[in-house]
């Protein structure tokens, strides 16, 4: 892949635009405030069968490494002084940068003109009331938009520096190294083994045995906390699984492709909240190695796990930046709207 | 509604039963010899259960069916082995790798070949394929070596299995195109998001999502293909030969008779009561396939959409 | 383009089927335009078979056998109709005794899976006892029937015609929204009015999809025809055929069709005349085309009501 080298595409021309993104974040007041009784939605950490201990999510590889990066503190933040998230370890190196994206279908507009941008290691969520376009974005991110025959796309997206909409970007590494996490949990008809290791016999040059893939498969399997469930029975049908737990499953199937970002498109809009509150533990175990760009409707758990968030009207931005500076202190009327029905 | 349904059933067991009484003297008379091959060729028996045995100038009720059932088999098989792959590669071309609108042409076009009356391929083996197969595929000295045994002409175990598969390419084609547009769109971005392209897709998950309409179209056509009686009357040559195996490369340019085109060929005999049973005997055979045809299909889809739909 | 071989090789032989059948179709449906368009006109569909012609493949038309078809088609659907739509509705608004609706459903597929020819052979067996012998004629003094007529061929033609029709309006009933049906009981109405005023009226589209499929399989077929209508070709359909006090003498008479017509009239039957048996191809595929239209017409209007 040839490096971009126009101005816009450099990340510290980035970093003087949006200032927004340097603020910083305290990630684990932020899981308290997860647990807030007074909100409907919220859940009460449930104990899983996973042996990692709860917290892991604060303490990432890259969190020693992590510079302060808000150097720079905008005048209109005013009570977070502190630093971003803590596995987030540079907020300027950006591994998603968006811009100027435009999207319709049969020419009816659905984004006009989109900038985001998803720093390395964080959990980017988008919000915005339904019909708003976060899920024509975030499609649009890994190219599946365009399996719609009706769909114009214009704008960038890039992906380290390289535009994903370049001609000759070969699609199927990109959306390997791009995985998505649907709505409805999608595991494939089969077993839940060939589930996960599908990715993995999908970039293997040759047929790769059983035994071979097992301690990758054992590994996802893992990270996505599934591994304690269904270990004795690998060979079950996918399907047979309940619903959190085939979500956890295209957790696994994702990771397996070893991806840098995974797209999550309301994962958990379909699921119970015990399995909703297991998935969002998992996110924020998952961020730091790679990054997450987050789709939800719940505004709760984008405040639960989202170190940024941008807020979606009709089409256009309207803001975005930490996570905490737009839900609780916007600076648009509109944002504040929006996130105030969050506790009315 | 009640007494129109349980019509049905009567339909069908009047079916059962009338075909099997009218057919059951062939099997009494012969046994399980029935099945095998004789010392007479098969036109020469159905000759003398019509016409009378030259020594005796009796009827005769002698029957070994081996060579129809043969006839039956070689071209059904043969169709199948030659059309499944087609129709599954062609189904996939059309469902998913084909320009969109390349695809909305040939949609409605394989439709109206499935639909298209078997009498017109059967027109189309004899009249076009045939003389092309006899005059490029039949070398002159070869036919003379055999023309003791047997004379080739175009008309032959392969032009029935061209026309069969002509017959039933479509229908596959089909039948399996609109399944793979069926399978359901999150099993397909889940496969894309993954970094699968079309092929690999198509492959890996969509192929063991259509697994049922795959049962039920092979099963499907191949009923088509075993009761197909005028196509092949046309094109097989409608000569009760065994081909042999010995002849390597000729075995597929020999003659034979079907089951079902046997019941046409001879069908101005009905008034003999011993041709009558023969190839009635025929009909329970074409009768009891189909059925375990179309009963296996419809257990084996099921077991597989129970397979697809969750559960061990 | 893939990057295995084995993804290469697949892809190109999808293609290449992709192209075979591009080709095949090109392939016989000019054939039969160039073959059968020489072969049509005015003469040719209005007059029969000149006597002793056909042997010799020179003049005569396909009068009888178009009207054969249409006989057929009609008597044929005329039976189907109301007992497919019968059946669909015993077995979408009724199911019981479940026995019975399991029974009928697997007896619409075994009618659909078993081959025409063994259809004709029922027909045969049954239409040929003597006192059955009012739908054909009478075979000498025996009590035997000849078990070859309009009657005989339309009535099993009418199990071809069958399944889709069942097929077609069970799942054209099952889309007919129950709140409809509910409004109808809050009115008062009974089951079977509701469903005379509401469900069939409502799976209309579907049903006449199912009448059209089973159209195209009764004009399709060859072996019904060949042995329960007589398997030469009629000269010339008898005179006044078309007068309803003929009517009975005719449908009780021997006949054809266009499919045995080619049949006759290809080498491997009687008549060995490939200039006819063209023509008469040419205008049943036409047939065929035109119920195919029609069922995109269909689909499509079902598609815009959605």
């Amino acid at each position: 892949m040839e490096p971009m080298d126009t101005p816009s595409n450099d990340p510290t021309d980035e970093r003087a635009a949006r200032q927004e993104w340097r603020h910083a974040h305290d990630r684990t007041s932020d899981l308290q405030a997860a647990g807030n009784p007074t909100d409907p939605t919220m859940v009460p950490p449930v104990a899983t069968a996973d042996a990692e201990p709860a917290g892991t999510q604060a303490a990432p590889p890259a969190a020693s490494t992590a510079t302060p990066a808000a150097a720079q503190p905008t005048e209109r933040i005013a009570k977070s002084m502190t630093e971003h998230p803590a596995h987030v370890p540079n907020p300027s190196d950006l591994v998603l940068a968006i811009r100027g994206l435009r999207v319709a279908f049969s020419g009816n507009e659905i984004l006009h003109g989109v900038d985001i941008d998803a720093p390395r290691g964080a959990v980017v969520a988008l919000v915005g009331p339904s019909g708003c376009g976060k899920t024509t974005l975030l499609r649009s991110i890994n190219r599946l938009t365009e399996l719609a025959p009706t769909a114009s796309i214009n704008g960038e997206i890039q992906l380290d520096g390289q535009n994903v909409y370049d001609r000759g970007t070969d699609l199927n590494l990109l959306r390997r190294r791009i995985g998505m996490v649907f709505q409805q949990p999608n595991p494939f008809p089969m077993t839940i083994f060939d589930n996960v290791a599908f990715a993995m016999r999908e970039q293997a040059k040759t047929r790769p045995s059983r035994s071979s893939l097992m301690p990758a498969v054992q590994d996802v399997l893992q990270r996505a906390g599934l591994w304690d469930e269904v270990k004795d029975n690998l060979d079950r049908n996918a399907l047979s699984l309940s619903g959190g737990q085939q979500q956890r499953l295209c957790i696994a199937r994702t990771l397996a492709a070893n991806p840098e970002v995974i797209l999550m498109d309301e994962p958990c809009s379909a699921l119970d909240p015990r399995s909703t509150a297991r998935i969002e533990e998992l996110i924020i175990q998952l961020a730091g190695s790679l990054t997450v760009v987050i789709v939800t409707h719940n505004l709760a758990q984008a405040k639960r796990i989202g170190d940024y968030a941008a807020y979606l009207l009709n089409g256009d931005v309207i803001e975005q930046g930490l996570a905490r500076k737009v839900f609780e202190d916007p600076d648009q009327q509109s944002t504040r709207d929006f996130v105030s029905g969050m506790f009315g | 509604m009640i007494a129109i349904s349980a019509f049905m059933l009567i339909v069908i067991g009047a079916i059962a039963i009338f075909v099997f009484y009218t057919g059951w003297p062939s099997f009494s008379a012969n046994g399980l010899s029935w099945f095998g091959t004789g010392d007479q060729p098969l036109d020469v028996q159905l000759g003398n259960s019509f016409l009378g045995d030259p020594e005796t100038g009796e009827p005769s009720t002698v029957l070994n069916a081996w060579p129809a059932i043969l006839g039956t088999l070689l071209t059904t098989g043969g169709a199948l082995l030659l059309s499944f792959p087609f129709a599954l590669l062609g189904a996939i071309f059309i469902a998913e790798l084909a320009p969109k609108r390349l695809a909305a042409i040939l949609d409605p076009i394989v439709t109206i070949l499935a639909a298209t009356p078997s009498v017109i391929y059967g027109l189309f083996a004899i009249l076009v394929l045939a003389p092309r197969i006899e005059r490029n595929l039949i070398p002159q000295e070869q036919a003379e070596q055999l023309s003791a045994v047997v004379t080739l002409t175009g008309a032959n175990v392969l032009l029935g299995i061209l026309v069969l598969s002509l017959m039933i390419a479509p229908l596959m084609i089909a039948i399996f195109a609109d399944a793979l547009r069926a399978v359901p769109i999150k099993w397909k971005e889940g496969a894309i998001a993954l970094g699968c392209d079309e092929w690999r897709m198509t492959r890996r998950v969509s192929l063991r999502a259509i697994r049922p309409a795959l049962v039920a179209g092979t099963t499907l056509a191949m009923g088509r293909a075993v009761g197909e009686a005028i196509a092949l009357s046309m094109a097989t040559g409608s000569i009760g030969f065994v081909p042999n195996p010995l002849d390597g490369y000729f075995f597929f340019l020999e003659p034979v008779r079907t089951m079902a085109s046997s019941i046409v060929d001879y069908s101005e005999g009905f008034e003999s009561p011993e041709l009558k049973a023969n190839l009635f005997a025929f009909g329970v055979i074409l009768l009891i396939t189909t059925a375990a045809l179309t009963i296996g299909a419809k257990i084996a889809s099921r077991s597989a959409e129970r397979r697809l739909g969750g559960g061990q | 383009m893939p990057t295995r071989l084995s993804d290469r090789v697949g892809v190109a032989t999808a293609y290449a089927a992709g192209g075979v059948l591009i080709i095949a179709v090109t392939v016989i449906m000019s054939w039969l335009v160039w073959q059968g368009i020489g072969t049509i006109s005015w003469d040719f569909l209005t007059t029969g078979p000149a006597p002793g012609s056909l042997e010799q493949g020179v003049a005569g038309g396909i009068l009888p056998a178009l009207v054969g078809t249409l006989i057929v088609i009609i008597f044929g659907m005329l039976v189907a109709i109301p007992l497919g739509l019968g059946v669909a509705i015993f077995l979408t608004e009724y199911r019981q005794p479940s026995w019975l609706a399991k029974g009928t459903d697997t007896a619409i597929d075994l009618i659909f899976g078993v081959p025409s020819v063994v259809f004709a052979l029922f027909g045969l067996a049954i239409f040929s006892q003597g006192w059955l012998a009012w739908l054909s004629n009478p075979v000498g003094d025996a009590g035997m029937a000849t078990a070859q007529s309009f009657f005989c061929a339309s009535l099993m033609m009418a199990l071809i015609g069958l399944p889709p029709v069942v097929r077609s309006s069970q799942a054209a009933i099952i889309g007919v929204p129950n709140q409809q049906r509910e409004a109808s009981y809050a009115l008062g109405k009974g089951r079977l009015t509701t469903i005379r005023r509401i469900v069939v009226p409502g799976a209309r589209p579907g049903i006449a999809t199912g009448i059209v499929l089973g159209i195209g399989r009764i004009a399709g077929d060859t072996a019904i025809v060949w042995i329960l209508l007589g398997g030469a070709v009629l000269q010339s359909p008898p005179d006044g055929w078309y007068l309803p006090w003929n009517l009975v003498d005719f449908l009780r008479s021997e006949g054809s069709t266009l499919t045995t017509y080619i049949y006759f009239s290809s080498p491997a039957g009687e008549g060995n005349s490939p200039g006819p048996a063209y023509g008469a191809a040419f205008v049943l595929m036409v047939v065929i085309l035109f119920v195919n239209i029609a069922l995109i017409r269909l689909s499509r209007r079902k598609i815009g009501k959605r």
